[in-house]
This record gives C-alpha cells, sequence and structure tokens, in this order.
C-alpha cells in the first residue's frame, strides 16, 4: 500500500455531525422525550431477541449443570 | 404510553406527598442537555425520609410501592416499577453529592395531555459530577456528549468537583479521553 496515498478530507462531515448533535440538544426536554418513545419502540424487537437468547443460554447452562451433577452423583 | 406521561405520574406522587423530594436523574435527566440517546427506564432520586427504614437497616420503598399501587401501577420489572410501560427506579440519596443534588434541582415544565405541568431534574454540573463518580464506559461517555454539547456550565461543574473531591477523577478522566483540562 502506498504511503503517499491522498484521503479526503472529512472535517467538514464531522462539523456538520457536531452541529446535528448541537442542533439535537436544543430540542425541548419534551421534544427528546418523543424521540426517546421512538428510539425505544424501534429497538424492542431486538430487546426482545436478546432477552431470548439470555433466557435460552441460562436454560442450556441449567440443563448442561444438571447433566453433570447426575453424572457425577451417580444414578 | 409515554415517558412524559409516565414522568407526570411520579410528578403526582409528590403533589399527593406520597414523595417529599424528588428529581430525575440518570439518562432521562441527561436528556434535559444533551441529545436523545436511547435507555431503558428512569431514575429518579428521592430523598431518604420518602422510604420506609428496616430495623434491620434495610430501606424499603414500600410507602411509594402503596401510592403507586392505589393509581393503578402494581407491575415489577427486572429494572424497578413498570408506570405507563416504562421501569421506574426509585433511588434513595447515597451520598452528599446526591444530597446537594437533590436540594439545586431545577423545575422543567412539559406540555402534558391534560395541560401543562413541571417536574424536578437535576442541573446538568451535578449530572456530570455523578458520572464521574461512577465511571463507568457508558458514564465516561455522557460526560464527553456534555462537553462537547457544550451543555454543562464549566465553571459550576468545577465548583461541585472541588466541593466532591473529585478533581482527581476529573484530570483521570481528562487524561483518558486526550483532553485539556479546560476546567483550569
Amino acid at each position: 500500500m502506498s504511503r503517499s496515498r491522498q484521503y479526503p478530507d472529512i472535517t467538514d462531515i464531522l462539523a456538520q455531525k457536531a452541529r446535528g448533535r448541537r442542533e439535537r440538544a436544543s430540542l425541548s426536554f419534551a421534544e427528546k422525550l418523543a424521540i426517546l418513545d421512538k428510539l425505544r419502540e424501534d429497538v424492542a424487537p431486538i430487546v426482545q431477541a436478546r432477552k431470548a437468547r439470555a433466557r435460552m443460554a441460562e436454560e442450556h447452562a441449567s440443563r448442561e449443570l444438571s447433566a453433570v451433577l447426575t453424572r457425577d452423583n451417580g444414578p | 404510553m409515554s415517558l412524559q406521561k409516565t414522568i407526570e405520574v411520579v410528578t403526582k406522587l409528590a403533589e399527593q406527598g406520597a414523595i417529599k423530594q424528588y428529581a430525575i436523574t440518570g439518562a432521562v435527566a441527561a436528556l434535559n442537555y444533551i441529545q436523545p440517546t436511547l435507555t431503558e427506564d428512569l431514575d429518579i432520586l428521592v430523598s431518604v425520609a420518602d422510604f420506609e427504614e428496616h430495623k434491620s437497616g434495610l430501606i424499603l420503598l414500600r410507602p411509594i410501592e402503596s401510592a403507586l399501587a392505589k393509581m393503578g401501577y402494581t407491575e415489577r420489572s427486572d429494572v424497578g416499577i413498570r408506570i405507563e410501560d416504562w421501569p421506574v427506579q426509585f433511588l434513595p440519596v447515597a451520598s452528599a453529592l446526591d444530597e446537594e443534588a437533590l436540594i439545586n434541582a431545577v423545575d422543567v415544565e412539559f406540555p402534558g395531555v391534560d395541560g401543562p405541568f413541571k417536574a424536578r431534574v437535576l442541573r446538568a454540573e451535578y449530572l456530570v459530577a455523578t458520572a464521574l463518580k461512577v465511571g463507568r464506559l457508558k458514564d465516561l461517555a455522557r460526560i464527553e456528549a456534555f462537553l462537547d454539547q457544550k451543555a454543562v456550565d464549566l465553571t459550576a461543574l468545577k465548583a461541585v468537583l472541588e466541593r466532591f473531591d473529585l478533581m482527581a477523577a476529573w484530570n483521570a478522566y481528562c487524561v483518558k479521553a486526550g483532553k485539556p483540562d479546560f476546567l483550569d
């Protein structure tokens, strides 16, 4: 890979993103709460899937532990 | 079901006298100052006098739970009591910093569904100081957001950090974040 390769200057993009963050920060509290309600609604399926995966992992670990205890303690 | 409605229910608890002194804290309080970020629950800082102390020293939520039950909110979730579909955690004042933060909380007005109402919210400098004290990665990210979005009065922050011996933690944060100490 060439060391002299030119990369684009993204200073403007970063400044624009910072401006956007400050603009959103200046919304009213009530407006931000409404955004948060929507964000929460949008990620709800992901949260539910994560909880379901955690539950399955817990059940699996519990079954494994039971199997080990049964094996070690004998029938 | 909206977070605004949840906050309104908390203000009703205060109106009824079920909680004497309260303020919204944590990620939702930070929303008053910085851009919206996702959170799973609403944290309410409450004076210790609002809790029932068991003879074992345990602090119980019973008075608040009873008042909420009368309003029809009885469901618990893994992170708190469910009010209008949002888990709400009532946190007792646990330090001198919490105590001062609660006293200095500000009133914020909301449009409300049935008319405007006011709720108490911790001031930015106390939220930053608390985040610094707790020090998890997400707390440090929150401090970064307050600074980046120029959402905290640095003179007020410095005074709080000095009063609660948090300057060493602040200096450590500046080193970790690769920032100059602009409180100097």
